[in-house]
């Protein structure tokens, strides 16, 4: 039978036998106490806690146990620990935590079990849990805590906090100050003595505690990988700034190639000694990359003819070096200096099967003179997907193909697939007296973009050839020739059978004759899926004009129109009628293409009453436009209050909720007279973004920016 | 019964419930998530992430929670990423002392929140771009170990660059 004064008895005791050092002793008995009570029915207890004790039948929190069980197993676990059994103490104080969750003993003691084990994290955490039981239980239950524990609890957990903190950031310093040394010891071919020894390991250990000023060194707190993304963000000039930081910083970064290889642009007017250090470098940082390759490597002046040379000897000899070589994928060099044959002589000294040359897939590359037969480029060149090729100077080359041909004749192949975009770009100057393609069209079928400027066709078998051939064709870019039309090449793409499907068309004439051209739209599908059509001084006539928009808009692909310096397509405007022809509007345009955004007339007779005119379209016609920028810079009779007038109309369209309406984004206005006043007002209109205006640009064609003629 | 959360709980113990979408911003977490609860979440869930002070975890769940519901471009085009400026709010919201800085940098690597990663990197950036070396050591309290003659020599090997 149990009976509560028996218990006490044998509790009073074992206190006895704990206070005279005769712990086992008291051992055995708390544990006999500890078995009885703990063994107690659910009843029992109830009774015991409520006619002995007077408490309430169940406590608020936690499980339901005898009122004594907690006080019984902090002091058995009390006697463990004085012999240094810190297992079982360990067990019975976990047990008190369990069995009197508000009790801040069962805390006080674990954690002080754990810390006498050397586990601090785990006594911390015991502290922390404690703290937040023992608060949640005041705030829910309204229960008593002792001041006394929970103060010390309290100051046991602040304590064990701090002794953390120190010793984790010591073993972070640690870490940190010895994973650097390991790395860097590979890096032997610097050009700095900087091995680091073994002592200064040690001082970067004990500098922290030492020193007032913390280190705010990102090398030394951020990991490698998050480094190489912090420094992938700058540009080169960034990049050297920092080599001068610290040796560090310059053993860190030059171990990095891909901060290096993206795009290597030499300065201007570069000397060969400056020329020469930068391949030393480059060549030292790209030994660390698998591959070896530059993105972009460009070249533009040098100081002189001969430091040109030199430079181009070390820049091929750095490629040709078969162990080390440099291998870059877009080479961009414009020079003056630069013939034909300067180039080809470099070339001619590699293997006609180098890996070097075969990696370069874009070459830009301009001359110092005409070259007759460029084919040899694409030879020499073999893994070309990109080549544009610009003659800088007005002077004819000799042609030298027979002496390099020999070289390359292995190589040399009837029709090359891997070229897709050309762009040749002759001397203006030079266009009357050549009347040949330097390179062969009609053998590269696979072409999708083909740019020709400044070039005579009077001889235009070749380029039919290759319209008839080239099914990839997708942009096609013809600027400033001779002897061809637009009348012209629309009819050889009609005619001849072309396959291919453009997107973008620009046809920039040199003269200004006027032709007339008609088709039936549905007999040039080559043209039905443009996107971009672009005419400059165009010999089509107004007539003429409005067809090849009906083929162009034939699927409602047509997003870009530009009509430039045209005197031929004429605009309904406030000028007189000189014959019967028609007279374009602006609604006419909108109305055939509706889903057209951009918008260019530039140098075109476009005047204020055009944009009335097509303000009082925009308010009566029912169809929804897209447009969102209108370029109108050089219409010479046009100014403020026109545009002004327009924008209105797009304005109370707009607000009339009909679909009519469009807010513009852009509207370009270079070299119109608009005075200070009117542009404020335009600037600040609600139905345009943006205005750009700079009234002193005179003409349209500004040379190698906006074509790409160079003069 | 309200919807299950996610309890991160810091290397100092402090209990941090956050909602399973703000959670799931680090990839890391919501692997774990996905890994041990196959059916969903039925219950609240707790993570323990010892490698994070509570500072530095609750810094970097506020920025999860601000962009709980932004939508990141998932490409991986990197030329995009590079160009992009940094978030306006991301701006402000790393503007913290250095030390603090690299550990939200750390942690988001850690758990592998890449757009929060990817503006601590930016931020770093711009602390350099367009500064001298004695600027860069200031800014970084870092001792100029070269002798003059090393630093010019460092200077003269890139030369050849353009000064863009």
């Amino acid at each position: 039978m149990y009976d509560e004064e028996s218990v006490n008895d044998s509790i009073r005791l074992a206190t006895l036998y704990f206070k005279n050092e005769e712990y086992s002793k008291s051992i055995k008995l708390y544990n006999k106490v500890i078995h009885e009570i703990k063994n107690l029915t659910k009843n029992d207890v109830r009774s015991i806690r409520k006619n002995i004790y007077k408490l309430s039948e169940v406590p608020p929190v936690g499980p339901l146990v005898h009122p004594k069980l907690g006080a019984v197993l902090d002091q058995c676990a009390a006697a463990y620990e004085k012999m240094n059994n810190l297992q079982r103490a360990l067990h019975q104080g976990e047990q008190l935590m369990e069995y009197e969750p508000l009790s801040c003993k069962g805390y006080l003691r674990v954690s002080k079990i754990l810390i006498m084990m050397n586990k601090d994290l785990d006594a911390y955490k015991v502290t922390q849990r404690g703290l937040y039981y023992l608060d949640r239980a005041q705030k829910l239950y309204r229960v008593d805590i002792p001041e006394k524990h929970y103060s010390s609890l309290q100051a046991r957990c602040k304590h064990l906090k701090q002794q953390l903190k120190t010793k984790q950031q010591n073993t972070v310093m640690t870490l940190r100050s010895n994973s650097p040394e390991s790395e860097s010891s590979n890096s032997s071919r610097s050009i700095l003595p900087a091995k680091r020894s073994s002592s200064d390991i040690i001082i970067r250990q004990i500098r922290p505690t030492k020193s007032t000023k913390k280190t705010l060194d990102p090398l030394d707190l951020l990991t490698d990988d998050i480094l190489e993304l912090v420094f992938l963000q700058l540009p080169l000039k960034s990049i050297f700034a920092c080599h001068q930081v610290s040796k560090k910083w310059y053993e860190f970064l030059t171990k990095i190639p891909r901060l290096y290889n993206k795009r290597v642009c030499m300065r201007e007017k570069i000397t060969s000694q400056e020329f020469s250090s930068g391949i030393k470098f480059l060549s030292r940082v790209m030994n660390r990359s698998s591959t070896r390759q530059i993105e972009l490597f460009r070249l533009r002046s040098v100081l002189n003819l001969v430091n040109f040379s030199k430079i181009m000897d070390q820049l091929f000899i750095s490629m040709a070096r078969t162990s080390i070589a440099i291998t870059i994928r877009e080479l961009d060099i414009m020079n003056q200096n630069l013939s034909f044959h300067m180039l080809m002589n470099q070339v001619c000294k590699f293997a006609s099967s180098d890996t070097s040359l075969l990696a370069v897939k874009a070459l830009r590359i301009g001359f110092n003179s005409y070259v007759p037969d460029a084919n040899l480029l694409l030879s020499a060149f073999p893994g070309l997907e990109s080549l544009e090729m610009v003659i800088l100077e007005n002077t004819l080359g000799k042609d030298c193909s027979e002496i390099f041909a020999d070289h390359f004749s292995l190589r040399e192949m009837s029709a090359r697939n891997g070229l897709h975009h050309l762009s040749l770009i002759n001397h203006p100057k030079l266009r009357l007296q050549v009347t040949n393609l330097p390179i062969h069209i009609n053998d590269l079928p696979s072409l999708e973009s083909l740019k020709v400027a400044s070039f005579n066709f009077t001889n235009d078998i070749e380029l039919r050839q290759f319209l008839q051939n080239s099914e990839n064709l997708r942009v096609l870019y013809l600027e400033n020739n001779t002897a061809l039309s637009i009348t012209s090449l629309l009819r050889y793409i009609q005619f001849d059978g072309a396959q291919f499907k453009l997107r973008s068309l620009a046809v920039r004439e040199a003269t200004a004759q006027i032709r007339s051209w008609d088709v039936n739209p549905a007999d040039l599908p080559q043209l039905h899926d443009l996107v971009n059509l672009d005419l400059y001084s165009t010999s089509l006539s107004t007539r003429s004009f409005i067809r090849l928009l009906q083929v162009a808009n034939h699927n409602g692909n047509l997003q870009s129109l530009a009509i430039r310096n045209s005197t031929n397509i004429q605009f309904m405007n406030d000028t007189l009628v000189r014959n019967n022809s028609p007279r374009l509007t602006l609604g006419n345009i909108m109305e055939m293409c509706p889903d057209i955004e951009h918008l260019y007339l530039n140098e075109v007779g476009v005047d204020n009453t055009t944009l009335r005119n097509f303000a009082r379209e925009l308010a009566t016609k029912r169809s929804k436009f897209h447009l969102k920028s209108i370029d109108l810079s050089f219409c010479e009779r046009l100014d403020g209050t026109g545009i002004l007038s327009l924008l209105e109309s797009v304005r109370s369209s707009n607000n009339s909720g009909t679909e009519l309406g469009c807010k513009l984004q852009a509207m370009t206005l270079h070299g119109l007279p608009i005075y200070t006043e009117t542009l404020q007002l335009l600037r600040n209109h609600p139905a345009v973004d943006l205005i750009t205006h700079d009234p002193t640009r005179l003409k349209w064609r500004e040379y190698g920016r906006n074509t790409l003629v160079f003069e | 019964m309200s919807e299950p959360k996610v309890i991160l709980v810091s290397f100092d113990d402090e209990k941090f419930p956050v909602d399973v979408q703000v959670a799931e911003k680090s990839v890391l977490i919501k692997n774990m998530i996905n890994d041990l609860n196959p059916d969903g979440l039925q219950e609240d869930f707790e993570i323990p992430i010892p490698m994070l002070r509570s500072t530095v975890l609750a810094k970097v769940l506020e920025w999860c929670e601000h962009h709980r519901n932004s939508e990141f471009p998932d490409d991986d085009d990197d030329d995009a990423k590079k160009t992009a400026p940094i978030d306006e709010w991301d701006k402000n919201f790393l503007k913290v002392d250095q030390e603090m800085l690299y550990e939200i940098m750390q942690a988001a690597n850690y758990l592998n929140i890449r757009q929060l990663l990817d503006s601590g990197c930016k931020t770093v950036a711009e602390m350099i771009k367009n500064k001298s070396p004695e600027e860069l050591r200031r800014t970084f309290n870092i001792v100029n170990d070269f002798s003059p003659e090393e630093e010019a020599a460092i200077r003269r090997e890139n030369e050849w660059a353009e000064d863009r």
